[in-house]
């Protein structure tokens, strides 16, 4: 892959799905049509965004968490054990409010690629938008998590612009060392 | 236990560094921009949110029910999804604890009244932020914090 353009982001032919409760459905799209995706798919539900899923192959897939009963955590750990290739592979990241207590497992398990945890700022989004496509960790399957392999090097997030509600999102404030400081946002 | 690896392409980062698009500083320039085309509105929900969590909470002094709790717990949640992308973070963090408050207590089937209202004092301060300074905020999303890890623990 060539050097990425110095300060610049492409998501015009991105194909992005966005899950999302109708009450946050606005504000995403919004937030995504300003980052230059033109036609973001939208999806109330767990049922709909797999049947996007099988529809049309996706670069990117951003979860609202709070959709109720752990329905986004599901739906994510179903796409990952589908057959839907390419899309199974494609990058989730999970936007998440209060997580109860009871759904902690489901969340932590359902094999998104990066968890962002509101409130949030397009900064904060786009900063992690570009992590992700950055992210080069393979692919595990077992009997009892599929997604992208936990066991990787924690670098964090690219430069912490606001302090994170994570001690981890705190201390992390190092840039990935595949992106140069000032190329990034971040 | 059988581990498969695989390798697939990030398809993600096939589009992201194309040339063209824009400045990343015009991206965010752009999000903030169709933002803020609803941020009259917005605010505006956002008051009628808290309105309806105070009056909520203060009619469940002694014994919640089930449903105003899980009420509570919903209007805490969409103050947290709006606070954060119109300027308020304090006021999204007040919400969250709130929410980890009522989830906890739920938890423990208990409850308690003063650490309620002390969250409901909190997001009044913090939902005008132009009253009260920055340190002053943190501190305040700071007491809450400990005040939700104290009472519910």
């Amino acid at each position: 892959m060539s050097e990425p353009p110095k300060g610049r982001v492409n998501l015009e032919k991105a194909a992005v799905l966005l899950l999302s409760p109708q009450t946050g459905m606005e504000m995403l799209v919004r937030i995504f049509h300003g980052f230059g995706v033109r036609h973001p798919y939208r999806a109330y539900s767990g049922q709909r965004a797999m049947e996007v899923c099988g529809e049309t192959p996706l670069d990117l897939i951003i979860c609202d968490g709070s959709l109720p009963n752990g329905e986004t955590y599901d739906f994510i750990a179903a796409l990952r054990r589908s057959d839907l290739e390419p899309t199974r592979y494609t990058p989730v990241m999970v936007i998440q409010g209060h997580t109860p207590a009871d759904q902690i497992l489901k969340a932590r398990d359902c094999g998104a690629n990066f968890v962002v945890a509101k409130p949030i700022t397009p900064r904060l989004l786009l900063e992690r938008v570009l992590w992700i496509a950055g992210e080069q960790r393979p692919f595990i399957e077992l009997d009892t998590y599929v997604g992208p392999d936990r066991r990787f090097q924690n670098l964090g997030p690219p430069g912490e612009l606001e302090a994170g509600r994570r001690r981890a999102d705190r201390a992390a404030a190092a840039p990935r060392p595949d992106i140069d400081p000032k190329d990034s946002l971040l | 236990m059988t581990v498969i690896t695989r390798r697939p392409d990030n398809r993600l980062a096939k589009v992201v560094w194309l040339p063209g698009g824009k400045t990343i500083a015009q991206a965010l320039d752009d999000a903030q921009a169709n933002l803020d085309e609803i941020r009259g509105e917005s605010l505006d929900l956002l008051e009628a949110k808290l309105d309806e969590i105070q009056a909520v909470a203060r009619r469940n002094e002694n014994n919640p029910s089930a449903a105003d709790l899980e009420t509570l717990y919903a209007l805490s949640g969409e103050v947290l999804d709006m606070a954060g992308l119109f300027g308020l973070p304090e006021l999204g963090h007040a919400a969250l604890s709130l929410c980890d408050l009522l989830d906890r207590l739920k938890a423990k089937k208990t409850w308690s009244w003063p650490a309620v209202q002390v969250h409901l004092h909190g997001l009044l301060v913090l939902a005008d932020p132009d009253k009260t300074p920055p340190e002053g905020r943190q501190s305040v999303v700071e007491g809450l914090r400990q005040v939700c890890q104290r009472v519910a623990r």
